[in-house]
């Protein structure tokens, strides 16, 4: 074989790659886009504004009540709405319940300050604020604009990350909110590992709630193996009525067992509720 | 995923693209060696890592490499609000790829296959942990691709390197990947 054979089957081989690589980029029927409802909104209690991606449930009968499923981060490219849309609807035909809302809150602007409860060097300590947001001007918008359920045990909150932590504030501050959470990587190193003292602050009047919660990780991403599972070891130790499963990803870090713990966690809603 | 299936293939893509430029085939015909070199650089997550390596060309293309790579990420300690933290990676592989170069540079991509032996240990406050130390000790399989850059004529010469840890798939955008630079020495080694 001569020289120019060799470097001529080096270039079909590079060629080869590159194209299996393309050919695998191609992904599975997704959400329709005339599910998706988009509109932006200004929070007086935090000041900013807020792009939200509402995701009708498949067939939607406005004669009907729905559950709805807030997502923090929901325009992070590891753990976007429509993904978490798709597996909602996945979950909800497999255990034959009925699907539900999905609604994506962006946070492209001031997440540290948004998810965090307190400020270090200047930045965070937007989580009360936050939660107002939540609770009293996009929920209500939401509610008035859809068919959703408006108890509490209709609401699921998924977040990742900082988002996790928020989730976790929820739960200790603000329990009458949400009454299921998905706490995905939760950052409960911040400020001293601060949220465990909230649980401790509240436990005594919180400890009869019965919500569900997942908590999810990857076992690459330790620092934060750490606080979730003396999260979870606190809540099955403390808070006997609640529904609770944990999960820690073999070889996966922190976003990249975002997705599938999302989906395990989702499953886990749609077999307890 | 799917921009990072883009990236690869557009690297190929343009890889293809620079060797077909060159003006004459043997300008590119790789000289024999048998070199080792050590290298230091940066991981993911701005870890440092210390790596040497032996190669040798098998056959004008054709070279094989040995590897051991050491990594120490930074201090993890104050930025997750932890009492102490340590962690070590030791990466041995071995692999075999396509070599094109010439007296003055030398270009090599290799796959590589090995062992990987990922241990940390952090430890978090008492008072707040019911279980304050989370020890993660694993040996895992693992598969890299492996570039290596060499410059200069004479016995000792410049290198650079990059590794990209293939192994675990689902996780490739946080493997342990690395640039490193350093020095080589290359053996008389007879035509």
């Amino acid at each position: 074989m001569t020289q120019m054979n060799k470097i001529q089957n080096l270039h079909f081989l590079f060629y080869f790659i590159g194209l299996s690589f393309l050919f695998n980029s191609c992904t599975k029927e997704e959400i329709k886009p005339n599910q998706i409802k988009e509109f932006s909104i200004h929070s007086n209690n935090t000041g900013s504004d807020y792009t939200i991606w509402v995701v009708l449930p498949k067939e939607y009968n406005p004669y009907l009540k729905y559950e709805s499923i807030y997502v923090l981060d929901a325009d992070a490219s590891y753990f976007r709405y429509d993904k978490i849309a798709k597996i909602t609807e996945e979950q909800s035909s497999k255990y034959n319940k009925q699907n539900a809302f999905v609604i994506g809150i962006s946070s492209k602007n001031n997440r540290e300050r948004d998810f965090t409860p307190t400020p270090i060097s200047d930045v965070g300590g937007g989580s009360e604020n936050y939660t107002k947001f939540i609770e009293l001007e996009l929920i209500p918008k939401i509610e008035s604009d859809y068919s959703v359920d408006t108890t509490a045990k209709s609401r699921v909150l998924i977040g990742h990350s900082y988002g996790g932590l928020l989730t976790c504030y929820f739960f200790t501050k603000h329990p009458n909110v949400f009454h299921n959470y998905l706490t995905l990587s939760p950052s409960l190193w911040y400020d001293n590992n601060l949220l465990f003292q909230y649980e401790t602050d509240t436990r005594a009047s919180n400890s009869a709630i019965d919500n569900l919660v997942f908590t999810g990780c990857g076992q690459l991403e330790e620092a934060i193996v750490l606080g979730a599972q003396e999260w979870n070891y606190r809540l099955s130790t403390f808070y006997p009525n609640c529904k609770l499963a944990y999960q820690k990803l073999k070889n996966r870090g922190h976003t990249t067992s975002a997705e599938e713990n999302a989906e395990t966690g989702l499953e886990f809603y749609y077999k307890n509720k | 995923m799917k921009k990072l299936h883009l990236l690869i293939a557009s690297f190929l893509v343009l890889v293809t693209l620079n060797l077909n430029a060159q003006e004459t085939v043997p300008t590119y015909q790789s000289e024999k060696f048998k070199s080792i070199e050590v290298n230091g650089g940066l991981g993911w997550n701005f870890s440092q890592t210390l790596s040497f390596a032996y190669q040798q060309n098998i056959k004008r293309c054709f070279a094989w490499i040995a590897l051991t790579q050491l990594q120490f990420p930074i201090n993890l300690s104050n930025q997750f609000s932890l009492e102490s933290s340590k962690f070590f990676n030791w990466v041995q592989v071995a692999g075999i790829g396509g070599t094109l170069g010439n007296k003055r540079f030398n270009n090599s991509l290799y796959v590589v296959g090995g062992g990987r032996l990922y241990y940390s240990k952090l430890t978090g406050n008492h008072t707040i942990f019911h279980e304050p130390t989370l020890i993660t000790n694993k040996l895992m399989p693992e598969l890299g691709l492996l570039y290596n850059l060499k410059v200069g004529k004479k016995k000792f010469y410049f290198t650079s390197q990059i590794y990209i840890a293939l192994y675990p798939f689902k996780n490739f955008i946080e493997n342990p990947h690395t640039l490193s630079i350093g020095l080589g020495y290359k053996f008389k080694v007879k035509n």
